[in-house]
């Protein structure tokens, strides 16, 4: 009887086992990515945050895509487009797509998303919505698109303008629109609970194959230690945005592998040149620069995972200039050009910036409060939360502050006019040039560059803008170029190859 | 004579209870530090011009890579811990001073006309006390930082006074209507003394004993609930020290293996409040007629 007993409780447990062993076998295509900033919704044209447009790649597909660790741009829903004349785009759509819902996708989709963009309830991407004049469905798979404006990197930015299912979003209210997400992407939406997690699982029918990952799981984490603590436990497969300060930890780990890429994200200083200001004179703007020990900041503050800058933009954007080098830290020059200057015994500043938006960033801003005390330039520190400084930012209400940047479409007109370009509110002209920096050349040429569509020419007026901005006027300080880190469990073969947008696209992961 | 008496009385009691000594010892201790803090530390941390990059996170002195120059470690500005602490104190003791002594006085002047008068002003004062209390006391401070647009010591003090004065005029409210009730304060009215010379001078120094008791109390959670806005981030700015900076700063650090960071300033705090604890106990006690010893 005993015997019996055994053999039964022996065969219940194996079959315990292997039906266990299955279960593992058939969660083998499922991954746990934590990630540092949540997103805020699932309505692709309510947030143009890269947190957001990241999560969202995976529910939608824009008419382009941007691929590989150097972001070339390909085709995505559009198979090719044409512009013939300045303000004129044509795209030719892929046939035989379909969203999640079963709706086949159409140029009525596309005209519906483009119309979308305009409205300022459920859009971020206004600029790009307002500055279209008509949409044309020509036929069923032909848009052509015409602009108010000459918009040379139009075509640039529709990697990240999703097209959204015009019948069911339509059909939904606005609030449902933002719950749950119907896109002809990679994957589709399973569950969100915001702020916790977000659960998708393959399409089986993407046009462009089904993706090798069948079931997601995306855990945003903000607190570094929390995150730092998945990772160790096994809890998370990828984990981006590791903290410079347990690099060291992560790399001893055995169980762990770190990837690192230079980013395109550079962090400078934005400086206002109003007439009455101090800081307005060129040889003050140059003692400040010379001031900062950025190599100082990249080996402490950073921990070695930066670049240093001389330039808003990273090499592949058009307008990046080679010609223009870091002024040397130099503090006793630096004290020379303010002597000079008048400014002997300093003067009064206050250092803006984010607390909780770029890697180190208060602690950067502290050390620059410090070289410039060093110098006899006494700032003042004022370190606030993103959701608090960005409005101010938008609202031009600072002299001095620390931001970070890079361009999505790879084209640097478009962000010199939200960055340098003198404020002009109707215009939305210098949205985010927060400290009022003006230069009249530097507008003048701006405005010349929008029609001017012959790459060539457009990057050498772009290249002697940023040099009359950057090199001769320091309408910032450039401090460094990120790194992004990511860290991935080893052995379980993952494949995963960083973006340099810093995006997660999961179709691009195996295991 | 009597006042010789219990004078010697108190100083008995005090000698012979070792948590009123040991309390005293780390209040009177902190307080000097606090007081002397230029001539006491190393490096001044808060001179923008002496802290340098140079020299950040490095360990205790007994530690390797450590350094005399800083005998606690420094953080990730560079700067020297143990100065840091002592700089803290500052600010954890101006602030907890401030905060007992300006809700104190606003508190116990509400407590005393509501107790005195009564009425419509009895009604709404505490009304309004009632609100503040069933608030937690922190979540009204981060409303109220949230409110000033600036920052600072004198703001944390403010915004710490709004929630923590109900607890005086509580008390002081609670004591005059009892002493309220006492013969010679009848039979100072049947003289016809007017009411400034009976709150003045028989009212008030009748009631206040208890409120002695919550100030010293009070001391060490206002020291705490300092600590506790700075850690979120609310309180002093970045360039002012703080304990409870210290440690927000701190814990970053500690999956690092930096534990000093966090250790240092979390046990300064916790003698800090502790040594202030204790003596209040004492001091309740001593101060409470109803408890013979």
């Amino acid at each position: 009887m005993k015997k019996v007993s055994f053999i039964v409780l022996t065969a219940m447990f194996l079959v315990f086992l292997i039906g266990f062993t299955g279960q593992t076998m058939a969660a083998e295509s499922s991954i746990v990515v934590v990630v540092d900033s949540p997103p805020r919704m699932m309505n692709p044209h309510g947030s143009d945050a890269d947190s957001n447009l990241s999560v969202m790649a995976n529910f939608f597909d824009g008419l382009m895509q941007r691929k590989g660790s150097d972001g070339t741009l390909e085709p995505a829903l559009a198979l090719r487009y044409e512009h013939p004349d300045l303000l004129t785009w044509t795209f030719y759509l892929r046939k035989g797509v379909t969203f999640h819902n079963g709706n086949s996708f159409t140029a009525e989709d596309v005209k519906f998303s483009f119309e979308r963009l305009s409205d300022p309830k459920v859009s971020e991407f206004i600029n790009t919505g307002k500055n279209i004049s008509s949409i044309d469905v020509i036929d069923e798979y032909t848009v052509s698109i015409t602009t108010k404006d000459p918009t040379p990197w139009f075509a640039n930015n529709m990697h990240q303008v999703y097209m959204m299912d015009k019948e069911s979003t339509e059909s939904r209210t606005v609030g449902e629109v933002q719950q749950v997400p119907i896109g002809t992407g990679a994957y589709k939406f399973l569950e969100w609970v915001k702020g916790s997690y977000l659960k998708m699982v393959a399409n089986e029918e993407y046009w462009e194959g089904a993706p090798p990952i069948k079931n997601v799981e995306l855990r945003p984490i903000t607190e570094a230690s929390t995150r730092f603590a998945a990772l160790v436990s096994g809890k998370a497969e990828i984990v981006s945005g590791v903290p410079v300060e347990l690099y060291e930890k992560i790399v001893q780990n055995p169980k762990l592998d770190v990837i690192s890429m230079p980013a395109r994200r550079s962090i400078f200083l934005s400086l206002g040149n109003k007439p009455e200001d101090p800081w307005s004179d060129i040889r003050v703007r140059k003692a400040m620069y010379m001031a900062i020990n950025e190599d100082e900041i990249i080996e402490k503050v950073m921990r070695g995972h930066a670049f240093p800058a001389s330039q808003i933009p990273d090499p592949p954007t058009i307008g990046y200039n080679e010609g223009i080098k870091r002024l040397p830290y130099d503090p006793e020059m630096s004290k020379k050009l303010l002597k000079e200057a008048g400014y002997e015994n300093g003067f009064e500043i206050t250092l803006t910036g984010p607390n909780d938006r770029y890697i180190q960033d208060e602690q950067i801003a502290e050390a620059v409060v410090r070289y410039l005390a060093k110098v006899g330039i006494k700032a003042t520190l004022d370190v606030k939360p993103k959701a608090i400084f960005f409005p101010e930012v938008f609202e031009g209400k600072l002299d001095f502050y620390l931001i970070g940047w890079f361009d999505g479409t790879f084209d640097m007109g478009r962000t010199f006019f939200k960055l340098i370009h003198t404020r002009d509110k109707e215009k939305g002209f210098g949205s985010l040039n927060g400290a009022n920096f003006s230069n009249l050349d530097v507008d003048s040429l701006l405005q010349a560059t929008a029609s001017i569509v012959n790459q060539d020419a457009r990057k050498a007026v772009l290249q002697y803008i940023n040099k009359l901005a950057t090199a001769e006027n320091i309408a910032c300080i450039p401090l460094h170029y990120q790194e992004d880190i990511y860290a991935i469990q080893k052995g379980k073969g993952i494949k995963f190859q960083p973006r340099p947008d810093r995006w997660i696209v999961f179709k691009e992961i195996s295991k | 004579m009597i006042e010789k008496f219990s004078k010697s009385k108190i100083i008995y009691h005090y000698l012979h209870d070792l948590s009123a000594i040991i309390g005293s010892l780390l209040l009177v201790l902190s307080i000097l530090s606090a007081i002397f803090a230029p001539m006491l530390v190393p490096q001044n941390p808060y001179d923008l011009e002496k802290v340098s990059l140079e020299h950040f996170l490095t360990p205790p002195a007994w530690m390797e890579g450590g350094s005399a120059q800083f005998p606690l470690g420094t953080d990730d500005q560079g700067r020297c811990v143990l100065s840091t602490i002592i700089y803290g104190f500052r600010t954890s003791l101006i602030v907890g001073f401030g905060v007992v002594i300006v809700a104190g006085i606003f508190g116990v002047i509400i407590g005393l006309f509501a107790g005195y008068y009564g009425g419509i002003l009895d009604a709404v004062s505490m009304r309004l006390a009632d609100i503040f209390f069933s608030f937690s006391t922190t979540l009204i401070a981060i409303l109220m930082l949230g409110l000033f647009k600036q920052r600072g010591v004198l703001i944390v003090i403010v915004a710490i006074c709004i929630a923590d004065w109900v607890k005086y005029a509580r008390t002081m409210r609670g004591s005059v209507l009892e002493v309220k009730e006492e013969a010679y304060i009848i039979a100072a009215k049947a003289t016809g003394a007017n009411d400034l010379r009976i709150l003045s001078k028989h009212l008030f120094p009748n009631a206040i004993p208890p409120i002695f008791v919550i100030l010293a109390v009070d001391l060490a959670v206002a020291i705490m609930l300092e600590a506790t806005l700075s850690f979120l981030g609310v309180g002093v700015p970045l360039t002012e020290p703080s304990l409870g900076m210290m440690i927000a700063i701190g814990k970053n650090y500690i999956y690092a293996g930096m534990w000093w960071l966090v250790l240092f300033p979390a046990a300064a705090l916790f003698l800090l409040v502790i040594g202030i604890n204790l003596f209040a106990d004492w001091l309740r006690e001593e101060l409470n007629p109803r408890i013979e010893r």
